[in-house]
């Protein structure tokens, strides 16, 4: 009876948490959006070669999904299991600069590219490829965009 | 002409010197700090205007005052580590650098207008030293605050401008540091030499060169010789007879100027225009060497 108790509150209890985990990375996103706008912490970003990572979403909708599986968390072990998972999933979006991925963008229209520098023969043009968040649907070598700076190697550019 | 009134976008960033290497990166900055920045750029212009305007072109072999107002085209060799920092993409982020500001040997702002221009502005880093507090909002942002305490140290102005055209100098000394103008210059010699002698066929440039390549103030003088173009046209028997008049010693062989190596200096002086005569009394004429010149153009 104890067990039983224990595996039907604890499975909503954990995906209850786990909703609350992804709006609560959302919400810190776009402060985090916000504040850069109230600071005007921009910056030109000026594109060599980009690549569009939409597929980079896949990543995202698996790892956002991956908790809501039938897996019986009636156990202890079972719960550390999913926990563990779930840190996995955390550290490698952290590890990998994943961060920016949200479906919320997507569904806003924006897309996110990598961006790699121009290839130009001066020693200082940096050569750290950057993540911009963009409404527009193709970037052109050469092009110069001003955007916001949300961490040091992601960026954004508002919908005008 | 870049509009400061129609700025889009304030870059900060600080040069370091790690070693024998330098490295430039962005430190982000809010908006106050761009303020400051584009208000220390304004106050560069004004001071430039003050001195004189127009500018006079830059000459590496004359010796400047504290602050002038000179300029140098963007593409010229002496401009290249001006150039290279004014034209960078992507320019690295890293605001932890301010953490060991002893590393820091200029800091600069980059500007965007909204008609895309752009405007680069470095300042010698002499007074920045001090406590630097960062990272005030460590979990939404890592921006450099602008506080009331002096913890970081803006100057009022600039050593320089650069924009797309060139390089607009306010203090030569801070151009010279930041721009690694003496290693540019000794670098330069073997090139300076050869665009040289095409305009002076008659003269012997390998003890010249020699020279040069070991003596900063003899390499400026080249570069100088070079840049103002002082060495076309040059009539061969006047610059013998200027060359006995002042003491340089040369010697004619085969046709060709060969100067002595302890007179190397000098006969570039001559070249620079830096070595004259003038008889103002009769029958008693004076020789001068000047270390500083300008030309007074026909009215």
């Amino acid at each position: 009876m104890g067990d039983q108790r224990q595996q039907t509150g604890a499975r909503p209890l954990l995906a209850q948490l786990l909703r609350d985990n992804d709006r609560c990375s959302e919400r810190v996103l776009w402060l985090r959006i916000r504040i850069a706008q109230k600071l005007q912490e921009t910056r030109e970003l000026v594109i060599g070669a980009a690549e569009d990572h939409r597929d980079h979403l896949l990543v995202y909708l698996f790892a956002i999904l991956l908790p809501f599986y039938p897996i019986d968390t009636g156990t202890q072990r079972d719960l550390a299991a999913l926990l563990s998972a779930l840190a996995f999933v955390v550290f490698l979006f952290w590890h990998l600069n994943l961060h920016y991925m949200n479906i919320v963008f997507a569904m806003r229209g924006y897309r996110v590219f990598t961006v790699s520098p121009p290839e130009d023969n001066n020693p200082l043009t940096g050569r750290a490829s950057q993540v911009l968040i963009t409404p527009r649907v193709a970037l052109a070598s050469g092009e110069r965009i001003i955007a916001y700076r949300l961490s040091d190697t992601v960026y954004f550019e508002v919908k005008k | 002409m870049f509009d400061f009134k129609t700025v889009a976008s304030v870059e900060f960033g600080v040069g370091l010197e790690e070693g024998d290497e330098q490295r430039f990166v962005i430190v982000p900055v809010d908006q106050s700090v761009q303020t400051a920045l584009r208000e220390m750029a304004v106050a560069t212009g004004e001071a430039m205007s003050e001195v004189d305007d127009p500018p006079r072109p830059y000459e590496p072999s004359q010796k400047y005052g504290g602050v002038e107002h000179l300029y140098l085209p963007l593409h010229d060799g002496m401009a290249a580590q001006i150039r290279y920092l004014h034209e960078a993409n992507n320019l690295p982020v890293n605001g932890k650098v301010m953490s060991n500001p002893a590393n820091i040997f200029c800091y600069f702002a980059r500007m965007i207008d909204t008609n895309k221009r752009h405007l680069t502005a470095i300042r010698r880093a002499t007074t920045f030293k001090g406590i630097v507090k960062s990272r005030l909002v460590q979990f939404t942002t890592d921006s450099l605050k602008l506080v009331p305490d002096t913890v970081f140290k803006l100057d009022s102005d600039f050593d320089l401008l650069a924009d797309d055209e060139g390089v607009s100098i306010l203090r030569p000394n801070g151009f010279e540091f930041v721009g690694h103008l003496k290693e540019a210059i000794l670098a330069a010699v073997p090139a300076n030499i050869k665009l040289v002698q095409q305009d002076l066929s008659f003269v012997e440039f390998t003890s010249i060169q020699e020279y040069a390549s070991q003596h900063s103030r003899a390499a400026r003088y080249l570069a100088s010789i070079r840049a103002q173009k002082e060495a076309s046209n040059i009539d061969k028997i006047a610059l013998l007879r200027l060359c006995e008049n002042t003491g340089v010693k040369v010697q004619d062989i085969k046709g060709k100027i060969v100067v002595e190596p302890t007179s190397v200096m000098d006969f570039l002086r001559v070249l620079d225009r830096r070595l004259y005569r003038i008889e103002l009394v009769k029958g008693l004429p004076e020789s001068f060497r000047a270390a500083n010149r300008s030309k007074i153009e026909k009215q």
